[in-house]
């Protein structure tokens, strides 16, 4: 268990996901205060890379959003996105690194509530983890 | 005796390659079909044979093939302009239908001369079984044996015992493509079941993930970050590599392991879905460390979670530059 508050650093597209983080903002729907948002166009832009270099720079966990299969605003970003999230998935777990330093969820625009439950369950998923010590330079 | 003829009729199926190599290679350059042929040649070390650029039919005599020949020359072709002509094992081809699919290499610029492939040797295991002090002064390879000679001594070691590893579980070593192919199928080995590859895989990931976590860090402490994997590897061919970019600046070179198992990870995530695990990354590396495991793993989830295998199908589309609707997402919240 982490002493501290665990620090998330959450990648949203442009929207469906940030529209949505911004919806619960909008609705005053209480969430942990422990994601700090990246506006991405789309999640296809998040190179699995960008998740690596946040854990080893000193996030606790990542989430990456999106919008829901079929409703891309580029068609299929979402489609390749989930196909290379899949592999790093797979490659983290291979790895050794703790499953739930890394999520992915699908939020619409509409969805503030869920935004803001998908943020609970990843704030209470890292830090039931404890201090991430595998990629930490 | 059984041997001394079996090694004699290898010997005759190796010299019947390399004279189909030569003769394929002289009459495309003599026809103007090609530009350069890629080759192999004899090294100026015992037990090595070097990439060689043919250019005029005379030359072809220089070109040789033999259970040494481990380099994959396809890593040659996107940086041609002409027409090239290349020998390629069941591995290779397979990198190179991935070039093709990748619009890196145009498939009417290549000419691809298969070779059945009977599996390369691995230095190491040769250095291992061997004795690392011995100095070896000659070699010669035949199809089923190798020998070795040195000051003061002279061994024959079956190319079985000391064949690459990934070769041990070859799927494909009959090349799926090709315009010539030398020799006949069955001089090749047997193409072995893809269980047979994943086995190691499969019990790697029965360990904890701590152990699992160790054994990484372990072996990739020992990197020196020379990138002779990325060099090496046939697929890896852009023109700035994620690890030179100064800005943003991914991996440094003095940060120590942090940067390191970075660079692995990044390394395997861009070559996933797209690697053949011809073991040119692990030949390559100077310190040992077992880079297929992690690669292997990737080839496993490409084909558990996709059903797809990289570089068969000349008139496919790269694994992540497609999808289907209905791939797995359970891992979404």
């Amino acid at each position: 268990m982490l002493d501290q508050e665990p620090k998330i650093v959450a990648f949203l597209c442009n929207w469906c996901s940030y529209a949505g983080a911004d919806l619960a903002g909008t609705g005053r729907i209480q969430y942990p205060p422990n994601v700090r948002v990246i506006r991405v166009p789309c999640s296809g832009r998040v190179d699995p890379l960008m998740i690596l270099k946040c854990l080893q720079r000193g996030a606790d966990g990542v989430l990456v959003s999106g919008c829901h299969p079929g409703d891309c605003h580029y068609i299929a970003g979402n489609y390749l996105a989930r196909r290379k999230f899949a592999l790093l998935d797979e490659l983290l777990d291979f790895y050794g690194i703790e499953k739930g330093r890394v999520h992915f969820s699908w939020v619409s625009a509409a969805e503030g509530e869920k935004f803001a439950d998908v943020v609970k369950q990843v704030t209470e998923t890292v830090k039931a983890l404890g201090e991430p010590a595998k990629l930490v330079r | 005796m059984n041997k001394m003829a079996g090694s004699s009729m290898g010997e005759d199926t190796i010299g019947a390659i390399q004279e189909g190599i030569r003769n394929s290679a002289a009459r495309m350059l003599e026809s103007g079909e090609i530009d350069v042929f890629i080759g192999y040649e004899d090294g100026t070390l015992p037990l090595r044979t070097t990439p060689v650029f043919i250019t005029c039919p005379e030359d072809a005599e220089r070109l040789v093939w033999s259970p040494i020949c481990e380099n994959s020359l396809t890593c040659y072709l996107p940086k041609f302009q002409g027409t090239v002509g290349v020998v390629v094992k069941g591995c290779d081809v397979r990198t190179l239908v991935n070039l093709i699919l990748e619009n890196q290499v145009s498939r009417d610029k290549v000419k691809i001369v298969g070779v059945p492939c009977k599996g390369i040797i691995d230095r190491d295991r040769v250095g291992k079984a061997l004795g690392t002090d011995r100095i070896i002064r000659s070699a010669k390879a035949t199809r089923r044996s190798l020998m070795l000679e040195g000051d003061g001594f002279e061994v024959e070691m079956e190319i079985q015992d000391v064949l690459a590893p990934s070769c041990e579980v070859c799927r494909y070593p009959v090349p799926v493509l090709f315009d010539v192919l030398v020799g006949n199928e069955s001089m090749a080995r047997d193409g072995k079941d893809p269980e047979a590859g994943y086995l190691e895989v499969a019990q790697f990931a029965e360990l904890e993930p701590d152990a699992r976590f160790s054994f990484f860090a372990q072996e990739i402490e020992r990197c020196i970050q020379c990138y002779a994997c990325r060099q090496a590897c046939p697929l890896c061919y852009c023109p700035e590599c994620f690890v030179d970019r100064q800005s943003p600046k991914w991996i440094s070179r003095w940060r120590g392991l942090s940067d390191k198992i970075l660079f692995h990870l990044g390394r395997v995530l861009h070559v996933a879905g797209r690697c053949v695990d011809c073991g040119a990354c692990r030949r390559a590396c100077p310190v040992g460390i077992d880079l297929r495991l992690l690669t292997k793993n990737m080839e496993k989830a490409a084909k558990d979670l996709f059903d797809y295998e990289s570089g068969l199908d000349i008139g496919g589309v790269p694994l992540l530059a497609t999808y289907r609707r209905e791939d797995p997402d359970d891992f979404i919240l």
